[in-house]
């Protein structure tokens, strides 16, 4: 999967299941906390939603080190090249 | 009715032991221990030589054997695996916690080189990364004494599944969200972990709960919580109306409970429709001071002190009472919170924050001659009001990498000035009140 289609599932993931953010522009150097807007717990609900569409598991103590959409399209690719 | 014990084990031994005590879902299947078994695997726990030992809570059914069957033994601290790395370096070697048992995927954690001297105090510390944090000496008896106060004013039944999601290592998890239960002979399902938390009330189908703020509302607004579920106690820091209202929505009782780490947990709680009128737990009694600080005295659950800081102990325990630093009023008998006179935020997910160890990392990063404040929001984030013109998004950025997630700045907002008094303190609400 290349990495816009990962940012594109993405985008689609967070629309879907976090009311609110169906208009937010999310880019790559968006901010989560301080320009998305995400609290802790809807960042790991959104997190544990990517998780299962894609079928993987990013290392727990790896999202807290996530800043911004970046850093989370960052961690799925590393996570999809290991499904390799 | 609810029972006084005075040591885990026999609380255990006061139960049914062919009733269930323990369920945890794993991958390979449901695993269910009675009180009788789980009774007999805290009996036989092999006692380490060494004397402080710490456990890490994972809220599995070993950490749980662990702690009842090394309580009384040995001194215990409880971690939490799932901890800041350098948080938990720190707690290991301020409890000299020479022994380690359980896991955590924290990198570089190892045992403390020295060993305390001989005891059985159960230690938990109050807070994560702030120098406030300290480590509060509590025994079996004194958490014993904070179920049976909790079971006298809500009881369980023996049928009822109590979900149990927050971490054992901090005192309203293991307080509220297991020995309360277990005291009244209910059966404790063990939370699978942060991951699984927005599915555990679908599996498990729980009867009750204890929750944090946070996860009470995110939990009740997206209708993750099940149909079974008729009791929800919230704790740990105040709760929004929005919140409450979320969840007595849906049908469920919320009591909101009111305690400190240093009072073993559960000082009120509430029981009617008004969740902030809270009804003093029997073993307490409570003074309001003349700048409306609440003081507490108990014979059965105050703190023995922090852990080798008298001095420290001696500033909010003296003559046998509790200062603690909170503000609230009587009415009516009833224990009403008006705020905090420490400057100790408690977030929505129940971890603290001590402004001004927490203003002064950031002065530190912002660099000579910032002028800046930090308040927490109605949503319990935090936002910083910053002085024009400086520019510091990519500065908070590096600040937020080494916070954890609850306790980041969540909103820079730019403003002409700080507002201050003649002495040079922060006027903190006149920031909230211009948004």
């Amino acid at each position: 999967m290349q990495r816009e289609e990962i940012a594109a599932k993405v985008r689609e993931l967070i629309r879907t299941h976090q009311p609110g953010f169906e208009d937010v522009d999310i880019q790559e150097d968006t901010r989560i906390n301080t320009e998305a807007g995400f609290d802790s717990l809807t960042f790991v609900y959104i997190m544990c939603k990517i998780e299962a569409e894609l079928g993987i598991s990013i290392p727990h103590r790896r999202w807290e080190k996530m800043l911004t959409f970046g850093d989370v399209l960052d961690a799925i690719e590393k996570e999809l090249a290991k499904k390799k | 009715m609810a029972v006084r014990y005075t040591t885990l084990r026999g609380l255990l031994a006061g139960q049914d032991p062919e009733a269930p005590a323990l369920e945890k879902l794993t991958p390979e299947g449901p695993v269910r221990l009675t009180y009788g078994e789980l009774l007999a695997a805290a009996e036989n726990y092999p006692v380490p030589a060494e004397q402080n030992v710490g456990i890490f809570c994972d809220n599995s059914i070993e950490s749980v054997t662990a702690v009842f069957g090394l309580a009384g033994r040995r001194r215990l601290v409880l971690l939490d695996p799932a901890g800041n790395e350098e948080t938990l370096r720190e707690q290991i070697e301020r409890a000299h916690a020479a022994k380690l048992i359980g896991h955590t995927d924290a990198e570089d954690i190892s045992p403390a080189q020295t060993d305390g001297g001989p005891g059985t105090e159960i230690l938990f510390f109050t807070s994560g990364t702030t120098e406030s944090a300290r480590a509060v000496m509590l025994d079996e008896s004194r958490l014993c004494a904070a179920a049976y106060n909790g079971g006298s004013l809500l009881p369980l039944a023996p049928q009822d599944r109590l979900l149990s999601v927050l971490p054992h290592s901090h005192v309203f998890g293991f307080v509220c969200s297991l020995l309360w239960p277990l005291s009244c002979g209910a059966e404790v399902c063990l939370g699978r972990g942060l991951k699984q938390i927005f599915f555990d009330f679908a599996a498990y189908r729980p009867t009750a709960s204890s929750l944090v703020p946070e996860m009470a509302g995110f939990l009740a607004a997206r209708g993750l919580l099940n149909e079974e579920l008729r009791l929800v106690l919230i704790g740990a820091g105040d709760c929004p109306d929005s919140v409450l209202a979320a969840v007595k929505a849906r049908g469920i009782r919320v009591s909101f409970g009111y305690g400190l780490t240093e009072t073993s947990s559960g000082i009120a709680l509430s029981l009617g429709e008004d969740p902030r009128a809270m009804t003093v737990c029997p073993d307490y009694r409570l003074e309001i001071a003349e700048d409306g600080e609440i003081v507490v005295s108990c014979d059965t659950t105050l703190m023995k002190g922090y852990y080798e800081d008298p001095e420290a102990t001696e500033k909010v325990l003296r003559d046998g009472r509790l200062y603690t630093g909170d503000l609230g009023r009587i009415e009516d008998g009833k224990l009403f919170l008006t705020g905090r006179k420490k400057e100790v935020l408690v977030m929505g997910d129940g971890t603290k924050v001590f402004l001004p160890a927490y203003e002064r990392a950031l002065a530190a990063l912002l660099g000579e001659g910032s002028d800046f404040a930090v308040v927490q929001r109605p949503d319990k984030t935090l936002a910083l009001y910053a002085a024009k013109p400086r520019e510091i998004e990519e500065k908070i950025d590096a600040f937020n990498a080494g916070q954890t997630r609850s306790q980041r700045i969540a909103q820079i907002v730019y403003v002409d000035s700080i507002p201050r008094t003649a002495t040079g303190k922060v006027r903190r609400y006149l920031l909230s009140e211009g948004e």
